[in-house]
């Protein structure tokens, strides 16, 4: 696995999150009904993905948050991806079409509400941005490598600060990529 | 010869205003360098604009994102200036717009809490910020003149004056919306001036 700057890996993460913000822009004048549509292909709506990533937002933000905390501190810190992390990261990916490479289920505990409310979701799920770019910023001048951060899937499935914070970010845009889809 | 990043830097701030070489000691370690994509959103909306950007390549522009997919483009950066969101720098205010490449690029920059340490402890760096600061407010009225009263092909041939090299490497349709028309007319336009 390579090693990177944790400079240069927050700031890529943290470039990736703004992107994501910019592409809620569109969805801030969607109605309520236009959120909760059901696609023709009976996949989620667009309120229910953001419903579903903002679940993993509320495990995962604060989890992160409470690993930096434990960390020490590091002016220029490495970052070396670990074996499991990069695992989860690569199987959220998506191809430059936004097409997923590996389908799968959503885990029980993360399963969407048949009508969730759409409107606060959107307005939770911007937050929840906000607050990523905040603990990022954070995390340039932290070792990333040593401290875990349980995963929402199990306890004792722990990744490292830096894998946690690409397989979020991963998550997400595996989900805004599917509300491009459904937008069309 | 080649001028190194920080020759380049010095040359630029003794355009403005010049600083001591005791203030200029202080002031360049702080810098630090940064190279990004293009098509990297640096700052959001929202965010409050942590860095002062000096562009060494590349271009770059901050918009204004309206809920109805439409946007306004309202300043392009490049090589050699000063970028990145510059009152939600100043005021640390949430920033309304997007700052982000257009072509991959290539900065030095400096946090703005070392800015404003920095113009805490040399009066010439303050006497520089208060220089830039003027001349952007400057730019900017001019800006806000040129919108209310040129026409369409008015403002592209000022811009083009102040910017040639924009045309071939901006997509067009951010000139276009800079330019505040849209992207058809302002294929008539570049056909009618280019003849």
């Amino acid at each position: 696995m390579k090693t990177i700057s944790n400079r240069l890996f927050i700031e890529n993460i943290s470039m990736d999150v703004r992107s994501i913000l910019k592409e809620t822009e569109v969805l801030k004048s969607l109605s309520v009904d236009q959120l909760n549509k059901q696609p023709s292909n009976n996949g989620w709506s667009i309120g229910q993905c953001l419903q579903h990533m903002n679940v993993y937002s509320r495990h995962y933000i604060p989890a992160i948050e409470t690993a930096l905390t434990r960390a020490k501190s590091e002016e220029s810190g490495k970052f070396r991806s670990g074996w499991l992390g990069g695992y989860f990261a690569n199987l959220m990916k998506t191809d430059s079409n936004g097409i997923v490479k590996s389908k799968m289920k959503s885990p029980k505990n993360a399963e969407p509400s048949v009508v969730p409310d759409s409107g606060a979701e959107l307005i939770e799920f911007i937050s929840h941005q906000h607050h990523l770019l905040n603990i990022l910023d954070i995390a340039q001048n932290v070792n990333l490598g040593n401290e875990r951060v349980p995963t929402s899937l199990s306890r004792f499935i722990r990744l490292k600060i830096g894998d946690t914070f690409s397989f979020f970010v991963e998550h997400e845009k595996r989900h805004m990529a599917q509300i491009g889809r459904i937008m069309k | 010869m080649k001028k190194t990043d920080h020759e380049l830097l010095r040359e630029f701030v003794d355009s403005l205003h010049p600083i001591t070489d005791e203030a200029w000691r202080d002031f360049v370690v702080h810098w630090r360098p940064l190279v990004a994509k293009r098509k990297s959103i640096l700052t959001a909306a929202g965010e409050t604009e942590k860095y002062v950007y000096f562009v060494l390549q590349g271009i770059q522009r901050a918009y204004y994102a309206s809920d109805n997919d439409k946007e306004a483009t309202v300043v392009f950066t490049y090589p050699y200036s000063f970028s990145g969101v510059a009152d939600s720098a100043l005021t640390q205010l949430p920033s309304k717009f997007y700052f982000e490449t257009l072509t991959a690029s290539r900065f030095l920059r400096l946090p703005v809490s070392k800015l404003f340490e920095l113009m805490d402890q040399h009066h010439c760096i303050n006497q520089l910020i208060l220089k830039t600061l003027a001349l952007t407010l400057y730019g900017v009225l001019n800006r806000q003149a040129e919108i209310q009263l040129f026409s369409s092909e008015e403002k592209f041939k000022t811009l083009l004056k102040r910017s040639p090299h924009l045309l071939n490497l901006v997509p067009h349709k951010y000139i276009a919306s800079y330019l505040g028309i849209d992207a058809t007319n302002f294929s008539k336009l570049l056909a009618s001036v280019e003849i």
